[in-house]
């Protein structure tokens, strides 16, 4: 008997033998490791011209792409994370539609900051705009003007690129349908002709959030936690620059510009623990040099005082077994999550009654 | 696959003193047991703060004592290959100065009683700022197992997703379920008491006479030669308005010092 073929909106329920006809929207595989050994598993969206869904398949057809307009049988529907989500196994067939082409409806939901994960595709958020910037680009032949900065919501902030939309500085706005990426780990969003964007006032004050450490738990930008590092990494401390092109140096010369001078940098990387988690910051020399009290005009070759000792001294003695105050990025690595400091300082008193009152706010 | 970094937990010495519970574990386990604390806290590895009070170097360990104004910490640090940093750490600091530690924990129990070392992997000196910040959040955990260790104890069945329901994290309903089940009778006001900041000091005799009468005891009452029993110092301190709280931490303090030594297990002999 043939299968009835379901649209993604009149999936509503779990359920077991489901056939649909859809478009492959994104598609990814990772590999989980275990005490058994390693499974391989795919996992993407998929959508039609009612919606779009998740999915996740133990098996799946190696020359299908993102793209491919797919008949998917004997797939089962389950909740997970309280969303409906296909799953695709070993009795679950695939087959394409080379011949067939498909328009998608694009649904997203309304999320803050916060809730906005690598694996949603389209997103609606009210936020303000932050420090944009704007480029002119030649995209196929037609001039465009690029808008980037970030957004700022009362959770967190994100980068943004707009490309022909106009955004400005302390914008508040309402953008409905922006598409979500992840980029070395950070999350960004992309705002086009297809997204819907709209002034509004904002009900809530933007900026830098307090977290403790074990909220932390994806990608988010403009998030200050307080902790105490309880160690340093031994990389940590001056770095040799090209002048000319930046490229950090293993030898005093650098092998594309072997007349160019010498320039100097600062890196750390440390783990701090704020006694509900701990998380590995890494941080460079505009957060460093204001740690340590330095000038960027100090930071030079010139300098007889500034030597790879003496800088390495400096950082400990500002960082280990000292509280900090840390700003910035979480940026999500192979290693798991850790957080780019764009601001690092040791708090004063007004900061601490800052942390007293977000920790009482518990009991309020 | 990368092994999961062992939580430090930030405990004041109240509460790692009064912990008498240690983890049962397969026989085959290398590591040593967690120990169980009175809010519940499944502890290998903390995060303390204190000022350093003393500190004795003995061959190639150095123990020291770091108070947190709730009672003390004690730490053992040995200098071997992978230790060198620490060790030449503390042996830089000098007593009185405010410290941060990291460390883990070497327990050790007898039939009445869990002695508690650190062995630190981090030492520190640290300033007035990363103590306020180590004690307003300390206090804070702590305060918030309390409140959820009393609303487990007047609501018997109340399980795990309770608790989360009520807001605390996964971490937090375990901790509150465990004292529940480990230290049913517990005095919590004492733990209140320090976390509300009105801590009294401990009635009897103060730490620093205690030790005079502890020592004397000892030095006097060494008859064969052999030591003096753990039992008749308790008693004696008992006779001299001594708890035995404060003798297990005299008889740690003046080891530390150098005052006395364990001469077999439970027999102490004034040096």
């Amino acid at each position: 008997m043939m299968q009835k073929k379901f649209s993604i909106s009149e999936m509503k329920q779990p359920g077991e033998n489901v056939t649909v006809m859809v478009k492959i929207l994104s598609l990814n595989q990772r590999i989980i490791k275990n005490e058994k050994g390693e499974t391989l598993y795919y996992y993407g969206l998929v959508g039609d011209n009612t919606g779009s869904m998740p999915f996740t398949a133990w098996a799946f057809p190696s020359g299908i792409k993102v793209g491919d307009v797919v008949e998917i049988r004997k797939a089962s529907l389950k909740e997970y994370k309280g969303s409906l989500r296909m799953y695709l196994d070993s009795r679950s067939e695939v087959i394409l539609h080379p011949e067939e082409t498909m328009d998608v409806k694009p649904s997203y939901q309304m999320l803050k900051i916060s809730e906005i994960k690598p694996s949603i595709r389209y997103v609606s958020l009210k936020a303000a705009a932050m420090g944009v910037s704007q480029r002119e680009l030649d995209r196929d032949g037609q001039k465009t003007t690029m808008y980037s900065g970030r957004l700022a919501d009362d959770t967190g902030s994100i980068r943004f690129s707009s490309f022909g939309v106009p955004v400005q500085d302390g914008d508040q706005l309402m953008i409905e349908g922006a598409q979500v990426r992840e980029y070395k780990g950070n999350l960004q969003i992309t705002i086009n002709e297809k997204t819907k964007v709209s002034k509004v006032s904002l009900d809530f004050q933007p900026g830098a959030h307090t977290k403790n450490i074990s909220e932390l738990n994806g990608p988010i930008g403009g998030v200050e936690i307080f902790a105490i590092s309880v160690s340093l990494g031994e990389k940590s401390g001056l770095v040799y620059r090209c002048s000319e092109c930046r490229n950090k140096l293993d030898d005093i010369r650098c092998p594309d510009h072997p007349d160019a001078a010498v320039a100097y940098d600062l890196f750390a990387y440390f783990l701090v623990d704020d006694g509900t988690g701990s998380i590995l910051c890494t941080a460079g020399s505009s957060a460093l040099l204001k740690l340590i009290g330095m000038r960027p005009d100090e930071l030079v070759p010139s300098n007889r005082s500034v030597t790879g000792r003496s800088i390495a001294e400096s950082l400990r003695n500002n960082i280990v077994g000292k509280a900090l105050v840390i700003r910035g990025d979480i940026v999500s690595g192979t290693g798991g999550l850790s957080i780019r400091g764009s601001e690092i300082f040791h708090p004063a008193q007004e900061d601490l009654n800052r942390l007293t009152q977000f920790l009482e706010a518990d009991f309020s | 696959m990368p092994r999961k970094r062992e939580f430090a937990h930030w405990v004041f010495s109240r509460e790692l003193r009064d912990s008498k519970i240690l983890e049962e574990r397969d026989q085959e386990e290398k590591a040593k047991p967690y120990v169980i604390s009175p809010l519940g806290t499944r502890i290998r590895r903390v995060i303390i703060a204190g000022t350093l009070m003393q500190k004795n170097a003995e061959n190639n360990m150095i123990k020291a004592t770091v108070t947190d104004s709730t009672s003390n910490y004690y730490l053992s640090v040995f200098s071997s290959e992978f230790n060198q940093n620490t060790y030449a750490e503390i042996e830089n600091i000098e007593a009185g100065s405010s410290v941060i530690v990291m460390g883990r924990l070497n327990p050790y129990k007898t039939e009445d009683r869990l002695y508690i070392n650190i062995n630190p992997e981090m030492i520190a000196r640290t300033d007035d700022a990363t103590m306020q910040v180590w004690r307003t959040r300390t206090r804070h955990l702590a305060l918030r197992k309390t409140l959820g260790i009393k609303l487990a104890r007047s609501n018997p069945g109340i399980g795990r997703e309770d608790l989360i329901a009520k807001g605390y994290a996964e971490e937090e309903a375990d901790c509150i379920l465990r004292s529940v089940k480990y230290y049913p009778e517990y005095d919590l006001r004492d733990i209140e008491e320090i976390l509300s900041g009105t801590s009294a000091p401990p009635e009897g005799k103060g730490s620093g006479e205690a030790s005079e009468v502890i020592l004397d005891y000892i030095r006097n009452n060494d008859t064969d030669g052999r030591g003096c029993r753990y039992e008749d110092i308790l008693e004696a301190a008992k006779n001299a308005g001594i708890d035995h709280d404060t003798l297990d931490e005299v008889l740690n303090t003046l080891g530390s010092n150098g005052d006395i030594f364990e001469v077999s297990l439970k027999r102490y002999k004034a040096i």
